[in-house]
């Protein structure tokens, strides 16, 4: 026999606790199901922080409180509690493979301002998960773990999902079960998305690192494989603690060499690593998919990664899965109150103003594409070599590109000078995405029609 | 008897002035975000009504200043699903299907009819202000009862606030101080409003009501011997209790003796034959033209301090919530030294979401009606011809004015040929805003 709910949520994380919660909230009768058999145990790589704590990022500014132990999103009012711990993290440094850097504020002073510094928060997301699932229980909603979809039907007043053991069927569905979303999938939402490539990437959670500076986001970029590795050292909400990740748009160039070009081989790098000590291992890989344009189809609604270009950053998800939920309310309460439907194009309204505009794809691949642009190590000393001073603190990918372009109208004389083919190659950082990461693509080739 | 009273701190990050349903929603949007935030009310006690108030939420049956106001029976909570805001009310409510509306001949129009979704939903409001209090307990919020504020000024960053109870500072003010706010009076908002009638009120909680139409809400408009006076009868949330509004525009008209006539008049013998008054409050209200850019030098003005009389409960809640959070915002804006965006943000969504989508002058034809349509007699005739199928099902303030206006366009033709001396008695009212009707009448 099914179980029959108002709303079924599918995926676990942030957003779709979120929209369970909101859904909740307003009395519907909501369920969420997860895969894992743990809603609170991370299984797959992630950074766990919060992105642009100290600027607008999807429309909002995200506020966290120590004291009260409570996460907020300001302007639309979306706050949960968040017991764990949390460190602020207060700028960020790309470095190019012999040790130049581009930094995102200067520590020192964004420091010196205390909570009103961080660019970014690192949190402990199996905490947040716990408080996240606690507050949607208290709103009403049913947890399922376990659960793995094994498809969905939509039918004329319901959807219905089917898993191995269990039958749910319900008026709305929420699809938050992430980047490689198996709903987006089924439903029909990938039609006519681009597929650009995987991300791979393994993670160690490490500590006793040599960092030259401590508690800053990090990331280096290594030529040494086969196709370009890169790496992101998010610091842990623990003393002294790091993820150490390790990604690469391709296939060919196999992580364990990435890790070992930067940890062993690197002469820059690798005495960071020296001694340092791996406490766990995570993995994970990702389709990247230009995102979808419409989030709504018939009962199903998309949220958070499940139907982004690779990812929202956790506080996007949050947000979104919220949006998604709240809208999934008041469809249902448009309905049963015979009120003309506005809900759901409220949402993909919002979709579209406040990710698919302000958040262009194009731009957050661009973070990835630098390596494929300026395609030898020499090119990217080269200019990191040019910047001098700090660009302002930022830790957002939209908004770190809009500082490198400008940092590019800068620097671009001085480069003409005395580099004038970089800067040819720098041009090439306009045209479209889709021809940047061609390579990727190509290799990506073979694993592009399997959704995990 | 002394009543106890938190001491002031010296220093918030926001004010709030007024603990109404805005005033308490924007406090919990300031605390949650772990600013500091006080609420000074001028009662005694934060959770008992003491003015006059119709007590019921509309429309439960459609968007209303954005939002798709929902209560969730299952865990008793108010919700407003497009903006994410919900809270606890563990009170009674009743759902209210029908609105029935009389002329002073007893002729009717109805709106909504049958048991589809309700246009309204009648509340208790001393339950709502005691949930919402308690609410407020979770954060760390002064609630200062019994304290009036007596000036705001500018501070060292940002004002200075002088109350009964003492002074305090701020970063910024929210004015929730009701419809008659001080606030927007002292700082000179009022100066560019339009001062159109005033309201006064009586409400009786009612026991022994014979309502025409069972547990609808019922109105009547009625000419006593001083002037024209309205009555809005709505059922209270539990036991067979009704609040009954009587109302008038002119300050001749003694309410209390209204109130005794209506209880004679044979057109309402029927309905108050048994009727025995439980309790009693009054209200006096200034009615404005609304504040167009609620926000001046960081003091925030939300809820009805910036309406044309009343936004009722729900724009009140709306409001002082996106005001709530607005403040934070701004607060945050100024933390991490962001160029400021959140007040301008506000400003816009009172004007899209208020001013420009709830006109005041339709608002105003309500109270309008026996001033606009001039006699009882013309009252009369028109609600006659305007026919048996009721109108569509609504409380909502702004859509029935629309609704009643479409219907009588379309009757233009048969009041033509029927009573062409109506529609010429009419012609100087017609062609005026009621806003005009009103204050000509009013103060001539």
């Amino acid at each position: 026999m099914a179980h029959i709910y108002d709303i079924v949520i599918i995926g676990a994380g942030p957003a779709g606790l979120l929209a369970a919660t909101a859904a909740g909230r307003a009395g519907f009768r909501t369920a969420i199901l997860e895969r894992k058999t743990d809603i609170c145990r991370i299984e797959r790589l992630c950074g766990q922080t919060i992105v642009s704590m100290n600027d607008y990022y999807f429309d909002d500014l995200a506020c966290y409180s120590r004291e009260h132990g409570r996460i907020s999103f300001l302007r639309s009012g979306l706050s949960f509690p968040y017991t764990g711990p949390a460190k602020n993290l207060y700028s960020w440094r790309i470095y190019s493979p012999d040790g130049g850097s581009m930094p995102f504020g200067n520590p020192a002073e964004t420091r010196q301002k205390g909570d009103f510094g961080p660019v970014g928060l690192a949190y402990d997301k199996e905490v947040l998960l716990k408080d996240l699932l606690a507050d949607a229980r208290s709103a009403g909603v049913t947890a399922f773990s376990g659960l793995d979809v094994k498809g969905i039907e939509l039918r004329q007043d319901t959807v219905a999902v089917s898993t191995g053991a269990e039958q749910v069927e319900a008026s709305y569905l929420i699809a938050a079960d992430g980047t490689n979303s198996r709903i987006a999938e089924l439903a029909g939402f990938n039609q006519g998305r681009t597929f650009y490539c995987c991300l791979l990437a393994r993670g160690f959670e490490m500590q006793g690192l040599k960092l030259p500076e401590p508690d800053i986001l990090i990331s280096g970029i290594t030529y040494a494989t086969p196709a370009p590795g890169l790496m992101f050292i998010f610091p842990r909400p623990y003393e002294g603690r790091y993820m150490v990740t390790f990604l690469a748009l391709e296939p060919t160039a196999p992580l364990d060499g990435v890790a070992r070009a930067f940890m062993q081989d690197s002469p820059f790098f690798s005495p960071w690593f020296k001694g340092a000590e791996t406490l766990r291992e995570l993995a994970s890989s990702q389709r990247i998919l230009s995102p979808v344009l419409q989030p709504c189809r018939g009962r199903v609604l998309l949220a958070g990664d499940a139907g982004s270009c690779q990812e929202l950053e956790n506080s996007g998800a949050m947000l979104c899965g919220w949006q998604a939920g709240l809208a999934a309310a008041a469809a249902l309460k448009e309905e049963r109150a015979g009120i003309a439907p506005r809900a759901l194009d409220e949402y993909a309204g919002w979709w579209k103003t406040t990710y698919l505009e302000k958040c262009p794809h194009e731009v957050y691949l661009m973070n990835f594409a630098l390596p494929y642009v300026l395609d030898a190590e020499q090119d990217l000393n080269s200019l990191f070599s040019f910047v001098s001073g700090p660009l302002a603190p930022c830790w957002n990918p939209y908004a770190a590109i809009a500082l490198i372009g400008g940092l590019m109208q800068n620097i671009g004389p001085a480069i003409q000078q005395k580099n004038p083919a970089l800067l040819q190659k720098l041009a090439g950082m306009g045209k479209p995405m889709k021809d940047v990461l061609a390579p990727a693509t190509r290799s990506c080739a073979g694993i592009e029609a399997k959704p995990q | 008897m002394m009543k106890e009273r938190t001491a002031m701190k010296q220093q918030y990050d926001v004010i709030v002035a007024g603990a109404g349903p805005a005033g308490l929603l924007a406090a919990k949007a300031v605390a949650q975000n772990g600013y500091s935030v006080a609420v000074i009310e001028r009662k005694a006690d934060m959770k008992e009504v003491t003015r006059a108030c119709g007590q019921s939420l509309l429309p439960p049956n459609e968007y209303f200043f954005g939002d798709l106001f929902h209560y969730n029976a299952t865990d008793k909570r108010f919700c407003f699903p497009v903006m994410g805001l919900s809270f606890p009310y563990t009170g009674p409510v009743k759902n209210l299907y029908e609105w029935h509306m009389y002329s002073p001949g007893m002729q009717s129009m109805q709106f909504g009819g049958g048991q589809t979704a309700p246009i309204a939903l009648s509340y208790d409001k001393q339950i709502m202000l005691s949930c919402l209090v308690d609410e407020l307990a979770g954060y760390q919020v002064d609630l200062l009862a019994d304290t009036e504020c007596l000036g705001i000024g500018p501070g060292p960053a940002g004002f200075v606030v002088a109350t009964s109870a003492g002074q305090s500072m701020c970063s910024l003010v929210i004015a929730a101080d009701g419809t008659n706010s001080r606030i927007a009076q002292q700082l000179g908002y009022n100066n560019n409003r339009r001062h159109i009638a005033n309201l006064y009120a009586k409400s009786y909680f009612i026991q022994g009501f014979n309502s025409p139409c069972g547990q609808s809400i019922v109105t009547a408009c009625t000419f006593l011997a001083d002037g024209p006076v309205y009555m809005f009868l709505l059922p209270r949330p539990d036991g067979d209790a009704w609040n009954l509004l009587v109302l008038s525009l002119e300050e001749a008209v003694d309410l209390q003796q209204a109130f005794v006539a209506l209880r004679k008049d044979p057109r309402y013998a029927q309905w108050f034959k048994n009727v025995k008054v439980l309790q009693e409050t009054a209200a006096v209200e200034y009615i404005y033209s609304p504040i167009i850019k609620p926000v001046r030098n960081g003091v925030i003005i939300t809820g009805d301090a910036g309406s044309c009389q009343e936004l009722e409960c729900l724009g009140a809640m709306v409001t002082g919530w996106k005001a709530g959070c607005a403040a934070a915002t701004a607060l945050k804006e100024r933390e991490l030294a962001l160029a400021p965006q959140a007040l301008a943000a506000y400003e816009d969504w009172w004007l899209n979401t208020y001013i420009k989508k709830y006109d005041y002058q339709d608002y105003l034809s309500i109270f309008g009606l026996a001033y606009t349509m001039v006699k009882p007699e013309i009252i009369d005739y028109i609600f006659s011809i305007m026919g048996t199928e009721p109108f569509a099902a609504t409380f909502n303030p702004y859509r029935s004015v629309g609704l009643i206006g479409q219907r009588m366009q379309s009757l233009f033709p048969k009041i033509m040929a029927e009573r062409p001396d109506i529609l010429q008695q009419l012609g100087p009212t017609m062609a005026m805003f009621p806003a005009d009707v009103l204050a000509q009448t009013l103060k001539g």
